[in-house]
């Protein structure tokens, strides 16, 4: 076994405790380091392009389909326009009754404005 | 095939006739572009270029955001169209500056699939399913009036109920 097999073997399962430490790090070690996480840059990033397109052609092939064919948006919309609607007609029943504060000051803008002048 | 990194079309003082040749022969679409126009004066010939290479990208069924995007670089100001604008590269987005290098077989694995990715993002269908993103976003604006809308007449209601 040479020496450099046997080294290995010694430091068999303690790469990541070596790696965190920065143990053992000569000249060399440290440009092979260098070379390796160079080396992946590109694979990396033409990985990162993969998943930015996969999930592109996703959204305009899938995605918006489904919103097309299965929008909840249009019924929300006639639900919320009768729900509006009731709401105006409690809220007009309310201000137009008997007594209501809205008649009250209506009555009295009314008073101050014309009652002195005719 | 080639690794998307940034592909640089130059336009300074470039003829408005030779540009949608230039635009052509690019590979717009199919890898980022940034169109440069460092050295140009007048912002008025710029916007004449841009509205002919945005023209040109339009006839070629390519959308200048999608998959790939397309800048324009110029430090000035001009009116502005359909092409996304900044005014250095070094405002580009970083991800697409990368070093080449020989690629190796799972690299070029990578690259075929974003290839394929490519084109199946046509032109007209992004114009399309933007259209219909478009339609989407009206219509949820529509439903977010209706209930602000209604939440209003609710609080007047609680309000003079209150009283």
């Amino acid at each position: 076994m040479t020496k450099k097999k046997q080294k290995k073997k010694e430091i068999k399962g303690f790469e990541d405790f070596i790696d965190h430490f920065g143990i053992n790090l000569s000249p060399e070690s440290v440009a092979v380091k260098q070379k390796f996480v160079s080396d992946f840059e590109l694979h990396d990033k033409l990985e990162y392009e993969l998943i930015r397109q996969e999930k592109l052609a996703a959204f305009f092939t899938e995605k918006l389909s489904h919103i097309e064919s299965f929008s909840p948006t249009g019924n929300l919309i006639i639900k919320q326009r009768e729900n509006k609607d009731l709401e105006l007609d409690r809220l007009a029943y309310k201000l137009m009754k008997e007594g209501s504060p809205f008649l009250a000051h209506i009555k009295k803008i009314f008073l101050e404005t014309f009652s002195g002048k005719n | 095939m080639k690794v998307p990194v940034y592909h640089e079309i130059k336009m300074e003082n470039k003829p408005i006739e030779e540009i949608e040749k230039l635009i052509k022969l690019s590979p717009v679409g199919s890898s980022p572009v940034y169109i440069s126009f460092r050295d140009a004066d007048d912002p008025e010939d710029v916007r004449r270029a841009v509205s002919k290479i945005s023209l040109t990208i339009t006839s070629m069924g390519v959308n200048p955001r999608f998959p790939n995007p397309i800048y324009v670089v110029y430090n000035g100001d001009y009116k502005k169209g359909e092409l996304p604008h900044i005014r250095h590269v070094n405002e580009l987005p970083k991800f697409f500056f990368s070093k080449t290098k020989e690629v190796t077989s799972k690299e070029m694995h990578f690259i075929k699939k974003i290839q394929l990715n490519v084109e199946k993002m046509s032109g007209s269908l992004i114009r399309k399913q933007l259209g219909i993103l478009n339609k989407k976003s009206e219509a949820n604006k529509e439903l977010f009036l209706l209930t602000r809308e209604t939440h209003y007449y609710q609080t007047l209601l609680k309000l003079l109920e209150e009283k």
